[in-house]
C-alpha cells in the first residue's frame, strides 16, 4: 500500500520585492516515488528543494513530511527532524576538505546518533568506495566525491532523499555511475526527490513535474 | 567525532591554521613586550632619574631653647646636633626598605689644606650593609651621585688614605690628579692620595672629599654625621596624596589603608624621620616632583601605547580569524544541513579557535617576554624584573582575543541562510 510521504498544500514563497518562487504549490509524493523536478532557471525548482529540506521556510501554505506539519518549525526543530528522516545530495558535494571519506560519512551518523566506522565503510562499500575510505575529497574524483555525498546521505537510512542537480558537475561516466546508485535505491523503497536540467535523467524518474515562474505547469 | 574533527581541521590545515596562530602570536608578543616594558619603566625611569640625585635629605633636629622674660623673648640660641651613623644602617629594616636605593651620611668639618682653611666632607663612598638573608647592600656617594663628574676614580673602600677634591678647590690649590696631600685638623693629619677632581656644581666642588670614617677621626667625631641623602623609589603624588595633604580626615579606611601603604615621597621621608633619632627628613621637592612629572608621563604614555596596541592587535586578530571563518561557511552550513544544531557548531568552531588563542597566546608570552627584556635592556640597560605573571596570563590573553575575534563571524556565519549558501540560491 503506498504511504504518503510528502503533501504541499498551496504552498508559496515570495521574497522581499515581491518576488514569487513558488506559487501555489500544491503536490503530493508517495513512499518510494521518485520525483524529477525539471524547469528552467529561476523557475523555482531549488526553492522547493529547500522548503522541502527545511532549509527555507514558505510565506504561506500548508506542508506536511511523513505525516507532520512542518510549515511551522524551528531551525532546531528541522536539525533534529532532517537528520532523521532526510537525506541530502548537493550538486557542489559540499565534503568536508579536512575530512577523509569515512570520517565525512561518519559526520552524519555523528549528528544523528552515534558513529559507527563498520556501518560507514558498509554504505561506503554500497557506492563502490571502500578502497577509498581513507582518501580526503582533494583526492577524489569528482564522481567519487559525488558517491561520498551520496554515501552520507545513505548512512542513517533515511525515508526521503533530496537530490539538487547531483550529476550537475558530473562526466557522462561518472553521471551513469551516480545515476545507477540512485536507480538502487529508488528500487529500495527511497522516495527521491531530484532537482535536474537534464531530461535523460528526468526520464529515469517515476513522475516528471515541470515549474514555471514558480508554478507547476506539467506533471507525467 | 567531536575530537576527531577538531584534531582533523588542525592537522590538516596546518597552514590556515598557522596563520591563524602567528596572527595571536605577534599580536600578545606585542602587547607582553609593552606590557613588560610598561610595568618597569617605572621602576627603571626612577633608577635613571636617581641620577639627578637624592630625593630625600635627613638633617638633625635644629631646636631653639627660648628665653624669656615675662612676656619678653629676649633671644633663641640655636644649637646643632648630629646624628648616629649607626641609625642609617637601619633603613634597610624599615617598612619601606625595598623603595631605599641608596644612602648617604655626610660629615661636615674643617681642615688645613697646604696651610689653608677649606672645608673636609666625609661620606660614604662605598658602603656595606649586611641584610636579613645574607645579602649585601651597597650604597654610597658612587652609587647615589650618579650626577657628580669625576675626573679621574673613586676610591676604593678599604683604601682609607684616599679621597676627592673638588674641582674649584683643586684649581685655586693647584692639585693635581695623584698628589699627595696633607689635611690637618685639631685632632690629627693624614697624607691623602688624590684619586679623583670631582665637579658637582654644588658645596662639594671647593671641600676635600674622604671617607666618613676618616674625617670622623679628624674631626673627633666618631659615629656622628651632620647630614645624609637619601635616594628613594617613589611613587609620584596623586589625588589621592593631595587630598590626604588637604584633609587627612577626609581619607575613608580604605582610602587610608592604600594611601599608608602607597610609597609616597612623604610617607618614605616619614619612615626616615621615625627611625633615625633626633632627625628631619624633607623631601627635595625639585627633585622629587621632576621624577614625578616625568614617570606619570612617561608611564602614562606606555599605558596609552599598550592600550593601542591590544586594541590594533585584537582588530588585526578579529579581521584574520574573521575571514578564516567566513571561508569557511559552507562548512558552517553542511553541519547544520546534516542536522547540527547551533550550540554544536558553535562549540566546535569555539573549542578550535581557543585552542589557537591558547597555543598562540602561549609562544606570543614566551616571545614578547624575550622582546620586553630586548626592550628593557636596550633602553635601560639593566637587566628587567621576572615576569611570571604575564607569562602565565598571556595564554589567556590569547584565549580572550581570539574568541573576541572569531565569535562575531562564527555567530554571522551560522545566522546565514543555509539555503543561500549550500545551493547559491
Amino acid at each position: 500500500m503506498e504511504t504518503l510521504v510528502i503533501a504541499f498544500d498551496r504552498v508559496s514563497k515570495c521574497y522581499p520585492g515581491g518576488v514569487y518562487a513558488l506559487s501555489d504549490v500544491s503536490l503530493r509524493i508517495e513512499q518510494g516515488e521518485w520525483v524529477a523536478v525539471m524547469g528552467p532557471s529561476g523557475s523555482g525548482k531549488t526553492t522547493l528543494l529547500n522548503i522541502l529540506d527545511g532549509l527555507d521556510q514558505p510565506t504561506s501554505g500548508r506542508i506536511e513530511i511523513l505525516g507532520r506539519d512542518t510549515s511551522h518549525f524551528g531551525t532546531d526543530e528541522w536539525s533534529v527532524f532532517r537528520r532523521e528522516n532526510i537525506g541530502l545530495v548537493f550538486q557542489q558535494f559540499y565534503l568536508i576538505p579536512y575530512l577523509t571519506a569515512l570520517e565525512n560519512v561518519m559526520l552524519a551518523q555523528y549528528y544523528h546518533s552515534m558513529v559507527d566506522t563498520k556501518q560507514a565503510m558498509k554504505t561506503l562499500g554500497r557506492i563502490k568506495l571502500m578502497d577509498r575510505a581513507r582518501h580526503l575529497p582533494s583526492q577524489l574524483s569528482g564522481g567519487e566525491q559525488q558517491r561520498v555525498c551520496i554515501a552520507r546521505a545513505l548512512i542513517n537510512e533515511p525515508k526521503i532523499i533530496l537530490a539538487d542537480e547531483p550529476t550537475g558537475n558530473l562526466d557522462e561516466d561518472n553521471e551513469k555511475t551516480v545515476m545507477d546508485i540512485f536507480r538502487g535505491l529508488h528500487s529500495e523503497g527511497h522516495a527521491i526527490i531530484m532537482v535536474t536540467h537534464n531530461p535523460n535523467i528526468g526520464q529515469l524518474a517515476d513522475r516528471r513535474i515541470f515549474l514555471n515562474h514558480g508554478k507547476i505547469t506539467r506533471s507525467n | 567525532m567531536f575530537w576527531r574533527i577538531l584534531f582533523d581541521s588542525i592537522v590538516r590545515r596546518k597552514l590556515r591554521k598557522a596563520l591563524a596562530v602567528f596572527a595571536v602570536w605577534i599580536g600578545i608578543s606585542l602587547v607582553v613586550g609593552l606590557l613588560m616594558l610598561s610595568i618597569d619603566t617605572g621602576d627603571k625611569m626612577n633608577l635613571e632619574l636617581g641620577s639627578f640625585g637624592a630625593n630625600i635629605k635627613v638633617t638633625p633636629v635644629s631646636f631653639s631653647i627660648p628665653v624669656t622674660v615675662g612676656d619678653y623673648s629676649l633671644n633663641s640660641e640655636k644649637v646643632s646636633a648630629y646624628l648616629e651613623e649607626s641609625a642609617f644602617q637601619k633603613l634597610k629594616e624599615i617598612f619601606w626598605r625595598n623603595n631605599i636605593m641608596g644612602i648617604v651620611p655626610r660629615l661636615w668639618a674643617s681642615a688645613q689644606l697646604n696651610g689653608k682653611n677649606v672645608p673636609l666632607l666625609g661620606l660614604w663612598l662605598e658602603h656595606k650593609i649586611p641584610l636579613e638573608g645574607g645579602e649585601v647592600f651597597v650604597s654610597g656617594a658612587r652609587q647615589v651621585y650618579k650626577h657628580w663628574a669625576i675626573q679621574g676614580n673613586w676610591p676604593l673602600s678599604g683604601a682609607e688614605n684616599t679621597g676627592l677634591i673638588g674641582q674649584e678647590l683643586a684649581g685655586r690649590l693647584k692639585v693635581s690628579l695623584g698628589d699627595q696631600v696633607e689635611v690637618k685638623t685639631d685632632k690629627g693629619s693624614i697624607d691623602l692620595e688624590v684619586l679623583g677632581i670631582v665637579s658637582t656644581g654644588g658645596q662639594e666642588d671647593s671641600a676635600v672629599i674622604a671617607f666618613l670614617e676618616t674625617v670622623q677621626k679628624l674631626a673627633g667625631l666618631q659615629g656622628k654625621v651632620s647630614e645624609a641623602d637619601v635616594s628613594a623609589l617613589t611613587t609620584p603624588e596623586n589625588r589621592l596624596a593631595e587630598k590626604y595633604r588637604i584633609d587627612p580626615k577626609s581619607l575613608t579606611s580604605a582610602e587610608y589603608e592604600r594611601w599608608y601603604c602607597t610609597p609616597y615621597p612623604e610617607n618614605i621621608a616619614s619612615g626616615i624621620q621615625e627611625t633615625i633619632p633626633n632627625s628631619v627628613a624633607r623631601v627635595v621637592r625639585r627633585i622629587s616632583e621632576t621624577q614625578g612629572a616625568v614617570l606619570t608621563r612617561i608611564k602614562g604614555l606606555m599605558i596609552l601605547l599598550a592600550i593601542f596596541t591590544l586594541i590594533s592587535c585584537s582588530l588585526s586578530i578579529m579581521g584574520i580569524l574573521a575571514s578564516a571563518i567566513l571561508d569557511r561557511r559552507p562548512e558552517v552550513a553542511l553541519l547544520q544541513a546534516l542536522g547540527a544544531k547551533r550550540t554544536n557548531v558553535l562549540a566546535l568552531f569555539l573549542v578550535e579557535v581557543a585552542f589557537l588563542g591558547i597555543l598562540g597566546g602561549l609562544l606570543g608570552g614566551i616571545t614578547g617576554s624575550w622582546v620586553g627584556r630586548g626592550l628593557i635592556e636596550a633602553i635601560f640597560g639593566g637587566k628587567p624584573d621576572g615576569h611570571l605573571a604575564l607569562l602565565i596570563l598571556s595564554p589567556f590573553l590569547g584565549l580572550i582575543m581570539a574568541l573576541i575575534g572569531s565569535l562575531g563571524p562564527i555567530w554571522k556565519a551560522l545566522g546565514e541562510n543555509t539555503a543561500q549558501v549550500l545551493h547559491g540560491n
